[in-house]
Formats: C-alpha cells, sequence, structure tokens
C-alpha cells in the first residue's frame, strides 16, 4: 500500500518531476479530467511520470452532489483512464461542481440535509460499484452553509458510513472551515469516523479579511495546519499524505522543504515500513 | 431516497447565480459569502477563456470581451468535465448566437475556430500510425499521412491578419492544421489546390510518391510536374508526409 509524500501533479512541475530523483515526493496526484483522453505532447509526460512515480487521481467534475443522475459516458472514460494509467486510489470531493448538466468547474457545497445524505451515499455506491473499488471523498472548504439540517461532520460521517466509502481528510479545509464557521478543529476532527481516513490533503490559503479564509492552494501550508496535521497523525493510521499547490506553483526546489516537513511529522508518528 | 424537491431548488438556485450572477435567495444561506462562488467559478471560466482566445481577447477589447464571455456562461451550458474542453462551447455560443454579426465583426467565428482548433490538435488522443520509415525515395515509397491534421474552411485568412485588416478580405481558405509526430507541437499552413488532393489521396491507402502527383495533378487540372515534387518533398520536410510504408 501506497505510503509517504506527494504532490499534485501540474504542468507547470511536469518537466521537474519527471527529472527529480530524490525520494520526495514518494507519489504524484493527478486530476484524471485533465490527463484523460489526451494524445500528444502531455500523453507523454504523463507515461514518463507514471513511469517514474506511483500515482493516485483526485477527481474534479465526478460532482458527487448533484442532483442529476451521475455522467456513466465520464465515468467510463475515467475507468479506461485507469486502465491505461494505473492509480492506488481515486479520491473525490464531497460537493457538486455540476448542477443542470452545466459545469462550473469548482467546488460548491452540498446542503447539510438528510435527503442529500441518502442521495450522496447512492451515488458513492454507484461509482464504486461500477469502478470495482471503494473511493475516498473529501471533506471540502465552504463559504456558507445551504439550508443545512444537519452538523457538518454529522453530514460527512453518515455519507461516509451509508456508501461504506473512504474519506479524505484535507486538514487545511478542516482549518478553514473551522475559522470561517467558528468552530473547533480538533473537535470536528475527532467527531469524523477516522478509521475510514485513507488519505490525506495538505494545502495551503489566504486569508481575505477577519472573517473569511479562501482555500487557495496558492501558497505555503501554514504552521497551523502543520500542527492539526501533527494532531491528526496520532489518531490515525498511516496513509499518504498529499502536498497540494494549485496556484503560484514555484520550483520543485521550493516545494521539498514543505515536504520534507510533512515526512518528518509522518515518521515522527507513523512507523511507514509497515505501513498498512 | 431521492433529493427532495426543496433540497434540489436550494443547489439549483446557487448554481444558476454562479452562472448569472442573479442572487436567490437560499435558507442559511450567507450572500455575502455567496459572492465567493460566483467570483471563483466566474474567474476559473474566465481565466480558462482568456488563454484559450488570446487573439479573440485582444480583437474585442476588454469591455466587450468581458460581455461576450460573461454572457456565454449565463446562457451556455458547458456540457464538459473537461475544464480544456470548455473553451469550446465559446465558439459553440458565437455561432448559435450570431454574435458576430451582432458585434459587427464577421470574421470572430472563424477566429473563435481559428484558436480552439489549435488547442484540440494539441490535445486529441493519438491516432494510429502505420509503421514507417525514413524516405529514401518519394517517388517510388509508398507514402505514409501524418493522421494528426485536419483541414479547415475559412471565410477569413484570421491565420495571418488580425481586425480591421480582415474586413475586406472574405473569400475562401483552406487551412491544414497538424501536430508534429516528432515534436507533439502544432502547426498551420494554408493550403493550395495541390496538397488537398494529396492530402485527400493518401487518407485511406499509402500511395507512391508517383501515383499521387499523378492522380493530384489530374485532379487540379495541372501539369507542373516539378512544382509538384517539390511540393511532395516539401510536405516530407514538413512531416505531414511521416515517411515511407515500413513493408
Ligand atoms: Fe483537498
Amino acid at each position: 500500500m501506497l505510503a509517504g509524500i506527494g504532490l499534485g501533479f501540474r504542468r507547470d512541475l511536469a518537466d521537474a518531476l519527471i527529472g527529480w530523483r530524490g525520494s520526495l515526493p514518494a507519489f504524484i496526484e493527478l486530476a484524471p479530467e485533465n490527463w484523460m483522453q489526451i494524445g500528444g505532447y502531455w500523453r507523454r509526460k504523463l507515461l514518463q511520470a507514471a513511469e517514474r512515480y506511483p500515482v493516485t487521481a483526485h477527481g474534479l467534475s465526478l460532482s458527487l452532489g448533484s442532483p442529476e443522475p451521475l455522467d456513466w459516458e465520464f465515468l467510463k472514460g475515467v475507468k479506461q483512464f485507469f486502465e491505461e494509467v494505473p492509480v492506488q486510489i481515486y479520491t473525490e470531493h464531497l460537493s457538486y461542481a455540476k448542477c443542470d448538466n452545466a459545469h462550473l468547474y469548482d467546488l460548491l457545497p452540498i446542503p447539510f440535509r438528510e435527503d442529500a445524505v441518502h442521495h450522496v451515499a447512492d451515488r458513492i455506491k454507484q461509482v464504486q460499484d461500477f469502478l470495482g473499488r471503494k473511493i475516498a471523498i473529501e471533506n471540502v472548504s465552504y463559504y456558507t452553509p445551504v439550508a443545512p439540517e444537519l452538523d457538518e461532520h454529522t453530514f460527512i460521517s453518515a455519507v461516509v458510513k451509508e456508501a461504506d466509502c473512504l474519506l479524505l481528510l484535507d486538514v487545511n479545509n478542516v482549518y478553514v472551515n473551522a475559522f470561517n464557521h467558528q468552530y473547533d478543529a480538533k473537535d470536528f476532527i475527532s467527531k469524523l469516523p477516522l478509521d475510514k481516513v485513507a488519505y490525506i490533503h495538505m494545502a495551503g490559503h489566504e486569508q481575505v479579511s477577519d472573517d473569511l479564509i479562501i482555500d487557495t492552494h496558492g501558497a505555503e501550508v501554514i504552521d497551523p495546519v502543520y500542527e492539526l496535521f501533527e494532531w491528526t497523525a496520532q489518531r490515525i493510521n498511516p496513509v499518504p499524505v498529499l502536498l497540494e499547490r494549485d496556484f503560484n506553483i514555484p520550483d520543485l526546489e521550493e516545494l521539498l522543504p514543505e515536504l520534507g516537513r510533512l515526512n518528518a511529522i509522518a515518521t515522527r508518528h507513523w512507523d511507514l515500513r509497515n505501513a498498512a | 431516497m431521492p433529493l427532495s424537491e426543496e433540497t434540489r431548488k436550494f443547489q439549483t438556485s446557487l448554481a444558476d447565480y454562479c452562472r448569472d450572477n442573479t442572487y436567490r435567495e437560499v435558507p442559511g444561506v450567507n450572500s455575502d459569502r455567496a459572492k465567493q462562488y460566483r467570483r471563483l467559478v466566474f474567474n476559473g471560466v474566465k481565466s480558462a477563456l482568456n488563454s484559450a482566445y488570446p487573439i479573440a481577447k485582444e480583437t474585442l477589447g476588454k469591455e466587450r470581451w468581458d460581455e461576450f464571455v460573461t454572457e456565454f456562461f449565463a446562457r451556455y451550458p458547458s456540457s464538459s468535465p473537461q475544464l480544456w474542453k470548455m473553451p469550446r462551447g465559446l465558439y459553440e455560443f458565437a455561432v448559435e448566437s450570431r454574435y458576430a454579426e451582432m458585434m459587427g465583426l464577421p470574421y470572430l467565428n472563424d477566429l473563435l475556430l481559428f484558436e480552439w482548433i489549435e488547442i484540440e490538435m494539441f490535445m486529441r488522443p493519438d491516432s494510429e500510425i502505420a509503421p514507417y520509415r525514413a524516405c529514401q525515395d518519394v517517388l517510388n515509397e509508398h507514402l505514409v499521412l501524418n493522421p494528426d491534421f485536419q483541414v479547415v474552411q475559412l471565410s477569413y485568412p484570421v491565420f495571418k491578419l488580425k481586425g480591421a485588416d480582415l474586413l475586406d478580405k472574405r473569400g475562401n481558405y483552406f487551412l491544414l492544421v497538424y501536430r508534429s509526430a516528432s515534436t507533439q507541437k502544432v502547426w498551420f499552413s494554408e493550403l493550395s489546390p495541390f496538397v488537398v488532393a494529396v492530402l485527400e489521396l493518401l487518407k485511406d491507402d499509402p500511395l507512391t510518391g508517383h501515383d499521387v502527383v499523378e492522380a493530384a495533378l489530374a485532379f487540379i487540372g495541372s501539369s507542373d510536374e516539378t512544382g509538384a515534387k517539390e511540393a511532395l518533398q516539401q510536405l516530407v520536410s514538413d512531416e505531414i508526409i511521416l515517411g515511407a510504408l515500413d513493408e
């Protein structure tokens, strides 16, 4: 099973990553939407990278929270892509990115409601059945609740339980949400089904006002998020940890200290040689 | 259990707001915070369009481009899960909504198509290619065509002129768009009738250079064999003909 610290595979970093001989990152994560059903230049880079690193897939457009039916054409494409480029795990967001068949290419918050729990869990089950594997769903950052009837942690836990899926715990998102919605991050994490955590995301963000943080993935991870990760690492089994950097992408060398710091925390609390 | 009508409506309200910037009240939603969603969604779409269509953006100027993009996103649902394919919709929207006429820019559709085709050609899945080797004797070998090409018919020469210079150039232009098999870069070239005929002839079967020249010349009613052989050699240099069939 995959372990260690990974990095998002972005086009800006492709050549550097393909040529890099260091031990970190231990794996790369890519968005299938950006790499499936393409040829030419980027297809070649993709295959070179996949030869060099274990790959994980983090989807953007499956839109598990959409009101309308799943996009089976798209899912077939994803399945085919995974046959060409095998991935260790497929993760998606607990959100919706499309509505009435119009894609928005961003993550909108699902209303934390009972009917939505059943609706989303059912869709996750359909995806898992079709792909023949469990997927991990990510707690997303959100800026406003939408007609909520449940707490966020109750909603997430109920979906994971009903769908019998895994959880991608984005520690930065917990931090961002705890700040924006004024709750306690550790208390929140402790209420999640931690035995289902299969993957962790770490990222930077931007505070845009006194009471609002935007989850930009465009800056370094801040100390309190590292601390929250360290606190979390002591409460879960060893899992792959991914550094997300989607904007203001610097040279690979500049990201290495962040990977190193995550690795130091991970090895302090987890025995990565026997990672489950 | 299906989603309740109410939950569905709340989700649709937020999504519609992101698309058309008309706010709809939803219980529990902080309208100031909801603005962030409209901003993030629209910026993401707009920046993808900006990088897909740099020439159209420059030609329209900031105000008209913003209006065009805003209208498009509000009115034209994007059906592709892949963000890189989304910009194609702007071209389709322009054609369907007769935007070119409305703006008095008759060459707009051609320009959008030209910019989109480059992206599509760069990204499109690899085609299967018959086994080939370098040409040694073009006229006597069976020639293998690069399958990653497309011929585009345009009414304005948007591939060589810009803006007002295009207005009096309405005509029939054939543009070859192809992806180099060695560098994977996309190239354009304006097509002569001879080359159109060659592409047509080689598309289905590898023929010898001799047969191609003969048939293509007959097709266009010309007897310029020297010119034809030079043109054929040029197609080899340009990697439009990849090489000789490796039998
Ligand atoms: Fe994340």
